[in-house]
């Protein structure tokens, strides 16, 4: 005897279409409103690299954010880490050490950074929010003892072309988020450990008896935006010609923002790396915009805030749905 | 009834048995001396009350709990089971409707997770993924796609989705708990189908319902548990549904119950066809200084219809009234209490006090209005209500300082009481007033109700316990489905009549 | 149980960790080995100490109170004047002779000064508000209206002449120097005939980010009108740095200045590309002053001539970037 049990279609209309792909729709506005109000500027090809250009490091920063989210956790140090590496390195340059190693070791920072936290998290069972309160308090004094409150430059030109050097008339980070991107996205989509750290954010219990090591599971995923966000750091480092402790510090705020946002971009609601990339443009995209129409400063903090809202919103409206 | 189920393939050796399990929760004892047999092959039964015992030996079953006594036998060896993993590996498996699928996931990832994910140098090998998981699927004759995310499946196939699994971890005891609780008839059929086909393959089925349709026309053995005993292990063939509904009743009194007063024939409350969630067209009355009961089985609307009066949940049709004074549509909490109306919640650690805050600021809170002024608390004020609340109840604490959470299970419910008493409710909602509270304080909470009732005051309480219900009302009325599908004088009531309502016979 | 007693015990080795931080970053001064029997006291306080002047201006207050046997208080206040207001009016409460103030202005400070107004204790200041006010008995500071003439003048001579030039003017405005000598800016500006770029004043909301605020703001006023600016007027060098580099890489020849002569800035105007010019404040000379004027406090109780002091400043450009010493080198 065989039981037919046809697929439950989802019901579609247009209203829950536009919430679901409301965030993908809400970037395409964007672009077509900007280049509405200035066609002459907005989508040439100057302008799009510099909107590339200007979320490259956001990019890498909201990837690493991605991956601690996919676990259900979220690490507010990421920022602070990333400062922190790209200062080390800097220093350690300016204190004459060649680049490579230099460069090697600040990628160990962050790493390391990363794994306490996820021992703090996963092992000790601190709540996210604590343990990485705590680490970015901490990480943040250590940056300012690595930079001694002062801004650290005169970096060597070959360390600087990493962050300003152009191929093919394209800055060099671009190519690196782009890269970070791709291989996030496999690793998320393709690897177990990508498949573990989701069935981890979708029910602890289950994946536990399912012989996942959730701990170990939790751990590489803190461990993995550690090391992610340091590329970040020291890519900033390079970009700017120079290394701070405070630098990059609003890539916190905007990296959990873009992940909020790519959340609504897919129907189960979970962080997922493409719908991250589509939260990061639409705050490229409108900060660049808004620029380019000459908007105050303060007016764009309001409205990125604004969009925060409308997209926890969104994906809020959707989980009651379900 | 039976008709429709082949007959057992009986085996030399239970694929699992228990034997005189004990198991206490602080000195209470959950299980004394349970037993369960299952074979091969089978479907079979686990019946009881609630608070029978049934859950815990489950969990005992399943290395949740550990028992304090007696032993395990699978394929007639003793085992232990350290934990619900050690249990999984054995084959022995419990599916829980919420807890057994990742909604993050797809189909076939579920099925095939964790340790069975085939993967080469850390990539998932999706084709061999998929088609194993389909081959779990086509042991279970059903067609869902592999690809969809998880959370996007209805409930049976979300069931089907977590029988898979346990499939592919070479489960041969599965234990399913009210697994029809969220299903619509047709996809109960389905279910059905697929546990008489996974019987067909060997697998032992353990089945714990309430519904005893189901039981007589899917199972092929039943034992009933009583008050963490065994009582009866048969073949369903042999028995029928009065001697299923009299063992689990048992024969059990007692003088816990004070004696019944005589209700007035004044009208304190009325409630007209009240329709909300779980709630379906409810009308009846309450008298001034009576004990209305209201039973039913778990999810049959109870809860909800207190919810609804108390103003804690919208109704859709319908009107309440006070005495003559109709209540407005929405009246929400703060309106109702001012009507009269006072609820004592079922989770009281949650829902009825504050367990870090003390006995006095607890009830200071549900009447702020009547301590403060201008805006200002007064501690006078407050300590009054607090000094007559807890010697009206006889609340047993160090002072009224004391948090609520270092207090025993009933002088907690005392102080919800006290709280809701201060503001001199004309109707009193109670939602199993004595869930969680020793024999002793039982006692004194069902005087507490009956004096209550002589002032004058309504008492409406839910509760689950059959002998309860009748020994501390006036009159019941029994839920199935959202409906009152029955309606008796205590006096007149007996269970066996009552459990036959509560399973949605009606008079 | 245990699982959770390791979880406070973690909790609690980092917050020592970080009162450790704390302390030893905070601690500074209160051991003035003094020489007399009741040595002076002072207490010196900044906001700023996280800033490179402000790192120096502790030291250097240090420096000083162990010339002059001082016994000093000296708090920290990590932009947190939550946490720096109580600290110093509880050392108000335990009594000083006389209180100093660095680069902390004074509408942040209010509770301070009612607090040493009640002990009948007076505040000395640099660089502590733009304008004179009862608070302190002196607040020496530089003269912004002088730095905003100079670094036009620079701009005026690199352009030649600011009529109908499209000039963009970054500032800060929770910065009150900074507020103050943008404002100055764009109204000295316009008055030359100068177009403002993107009608106002353009914001950077935090200092920490600055340079990356500018260095996007530039850049995306440039691809919006690549051909529209001239040059930028910047409140701050950290800021103008990143202006600079916008400029750079748009391969535009628009020139920026800056203010405060940090080295970065000294030395991006040697390398001759966009920064034009910077401010160097002279910091020590102002120390020294109000040091001096300490001083005569001490000895017989004599105040400072008048409250309000603006002292001028040098504009740094390629000609004598080499002589300046850089404000983070002091």
């Amino acid at each position: 005897m065989t039981t037919t049990n046809v697929p439950v279609q989802p019901r579609t209309s247009i209203g829950k279409f536009l919430v679901q792909g409301g965030t993908t729709i809400a970037l395409l506005a964007l672009i077509v409103f900007f280049f509405a109000m200035r066609p002459d500027v907005f989508l040439t090809f100057t302008n799009v690299r510099n909107i590339l250009f200007q979320v490259s490091i956001l990019a890498i920063v909201a990837g690493a954010q991605t991956l601690v989210m996919v676990v259900g956790d979220f690490d507010l140090s990421l920022a602070a880490t990333s400062s922190l590496s790209g200062s080390a390195v800097a220093s350690l340059m300016l204190g004459g050490m060649p680049m490579a190693p230099a460069i090697l070791i600040g990628l160990v920072v962050g790493l390391l950074i990363g794994i306490g936290n996820g021992l703090l998290v996963a092992y000790l069972n601190l709540s996210a929010f604590v343990a990485t309160l705590a680490t970015m308090t901490s990480v943040i004094g250590l940056a300012y003892l690595v930079t001694q409150g002062t801004t650290l430059f005169n970096l060597p030109d070959g360390f600087n072309a990493l962050g300003q050097g152009r191929l093919l008339n394209v800055p060099l980070p671009v190519y690196i988020a782009i890269a970070i991107a791709v291989v996030l996205w496999a690793v998320l989509r393709f690897t177990t450990t990508g498949r573990k750290w989701y069935a981890i954010g979708g029910n602890v219990e289950v994946s536990r008896l399912s012989g996942i090591n959730v701990r170990r599971g939790r751990l590489m995923a803190f461990a993995a935006a550690g090391l992610i966000s340091a590329v970040a750091g020291i890519l900033l480092a390079a970009r700017l010609g120079s290394g701070s402790a405070v630098q990059g510090s609003d890539n916190l705020l905007f990296s959990v923002a873009a992940v909020f946002l790519g959340m609504t971009v897919i129907k189960s609601g979970q962080a997922n790396l493409v719908g991250t990339m589509v939260g990061v443009a639409i705050i490229g995209v409108m900060s660049n915009g808004l620029n380019i129409l000459g908007v105050n400063s303060y007016v764009q903090q309001v409205v990125t805030g604004l969009i925060i809202i409308a997209a926890v919103t969104l994906s809020g409206l959707k989980t009651r749905e379900r | 009834m039976s008709t429709t189920s082949p007959a057992p393939t009986t085996t030399a050796v239970p694929a699992f048995e228990a034997h005189d399990i004990v198991k206490h929760f602080d000195g209470v004892h959950a299980l004394s001396g349970a037993h369960l047999s299952v074979r091969e092959g089978e479907i079979h039964a686990l019946l009881g009350e609630n608070g029978a015992g049934k859950s815990t030996m489950v969990k005992v079953l399943t290395g949740i709990y550990a028992p304090d006594g007696g032993r395990i036998l699978r394929n007639g060896e003793e085992v232990t089971f350290a934990n619900v993993r050690v249990a999984n590996r054995a084959g022995i498996v419990a599916l829980y409707q919420e807890l057994s699928i990742i909604p993050s996931i797809s189909v076939a990832e579920n099925i095939m997770l964790g340790e069975r994910t085939p993967s080469r140098g850390g990539l998932v090998q999706w084709a061999a993924l998929r088609s194993r998981a389909k081959e779990q699927l086509d042991r279970l004759n059903q067609k869902i796609p592999l690809k969809m995310l998880a959370g996007d499946l209805s409930p049976v196939q979300q069931t089907m989705v977590a029988f898979a699994r346990a499939l592919a971890n070479d489960a041969r005891v599965l234990i399913l708990d009210e697994p029809t609780a969220s299903l619509t008839d047709t996809e109960i059929k389905d279910l059905f189908t697929v546990l008489r086909s996974l019987r067909a393959q060997g697998v032992a089925i353990v089945y714990v319902s309430h519904r005893l349709e189901e039981v007589f026309e899917l199972c092929d053995r039943l034992t009933i548990m009583r008050n963490g005993e065994t009582m009866l292990t048969k073949d369903v063939a042999d028995s029928n549904i009065d001697e299923v509904i009299s063992t689990m009743v048992g024969r059990a009194a007692g003088d816990l119950y004070p004696d019944r007063g005589t209700a007035t024939s004044t009208v304190a409350l009325s409630v007209t066809g009240l329709d909300g969630r779980k709630v379906k067209d409810v009308t009846f009355t309450a008298h001034k200084g009576e004990v209305l009961g209201i039973g039913g089985l778990a999810g049959s609307g109870r809860s909800e219809l207190l919810r609804i009066l108390a103003g804690a949940q919208k109704h859709t049709a319908g009107t309440i009234a006070v005495g003559d004074v109709a209540l407005p549509s929405s009246p929400g909490v703060a309106r109702a209490l001012d009507a009269g109306i006072a609820l004592v919640p079922e989770e009281r650690r949650s829902q009825g006090v504050i367990l870090s805050a003390s006995i006095r600021d607890n009830i200071a809170l549900a009447n702020i209005g009547a301590v403060s002024s201008a805006g200002l608390v007064s501690g006078g004020r407050i300590s009054d209500i607090t000094k007559r609340g807890m010697s009206d109840l006889q609340v047993k604490a160090r002072s009224s300082r004391q948090p609520v959470g270092e207090l025993s299970g009933g002088n907690q419910q005392k102080v919800v009481l006290a709280k809701m008493l201060a503001r001199n409710p004309k109707v009193l909602l109670m939602d199993e007033p004595t869930r969680g509270i020793d024999v002793g304080t039982k006692a004194e909470i069902y005087r507490l109700i009956r004096a209550l009732a002589a002032t004058g005051t309504t008492v409406i309480a839910v509760s689950s316990e059959l002998p309860e219900l009748i020994g501390m009302s006036d009159r019941i009325l029994i839920m199935h489905e959202g409906q009152i599908s029955g309606e008796a004088m205590s006096a007149e009531a007996d269970e066996e009549m009552l459990l036959a309502y509560c399973y949605g016979k009606t008079a | 149980m245990r699982r959770r007693t390791t979880g406070i015990a973690a909790l609690v080795a980092v917050a020592a960790l970080a009162l450790a931080g704390c302390s030893s970053s905070g601690g500074g001064g209160g051991t003035g080995d003094g020489g007399d029997d009741a040595p002076f006291k002072v207490i010196a306080f900044t906001s700023g100490n996280q800033t490179p002047i402000g790192a120096w201006w502790v030291k250097a207050v240090q420096a000083k109170a162990d010339e002059n046997g001082w016994d000093l208080t000296m708090i920290q206040g990590d932009f947190d004047f939550q946490k720096m207001n109580p600290q110093v009016e509880s050392a108000i409460g335990q009594g000083a002779d006389a209180i100093f103030d660095g680069f902390t202005d004074y509408a942040s400070i209010g509770s301070i000064i009612t607090a040493a107004k009640d002990a009948d204790i007076p505040i000395f200041a640099m660089d502590s508000g733009t304008e004179a006010t009862d608070a302190f008995v002196v607040n020496i500071t530089t003269n912004q209206q002088g730095l905003v003439d100079s670094t036009l003048g620079a701009l005026d001579e690199s352009l030649g002449g600011l009529e109908g030039k499209n000039i963009m003017v970054i500032g800060h405005d929770p910065h009150p120097g900074i507020r103050l000598r943008a404002s100055l800016a764009e109204k000295d500006l316009k008055a030359a005939g100068a177009i403002i770029a993107g009608g106002e004043i353009q914001k950077v909301k935090s200092p920490a980010t600055g340079r990356t605020e500018a260095l996007a703001i530039v850049a995306d006023y440039l691809t919006a009108h690549p051909d529209g600016l001239d040059a930028v007027w910047v409140g701050w060098d950290d800021a103008a740095l990143g202006a600079s580099k916008a400029i750079d890489e748009a391969g535009s020849d628009a020139k920026v200045t800056g203010s405060d002569a940090t080295s970065e800035a000294i030395a991006a105007i040697e390398a001759g590309g966009s920064f034009l010019a910077t401010i160097n404040q002279p910091w020590p000379e102002v120390l020294d002053t109000v040091t001096d004027d300490i001083i005569a406090f001490q000895k017989d109780g004599t105040m400072p001539a008048e409250n309000f002091v603006a002292v001028d400043t040098t504009l740094v450009d390629k000609a004598n970037a080499a002589d300046i010493t850089p404000s983070d080198k002091l």
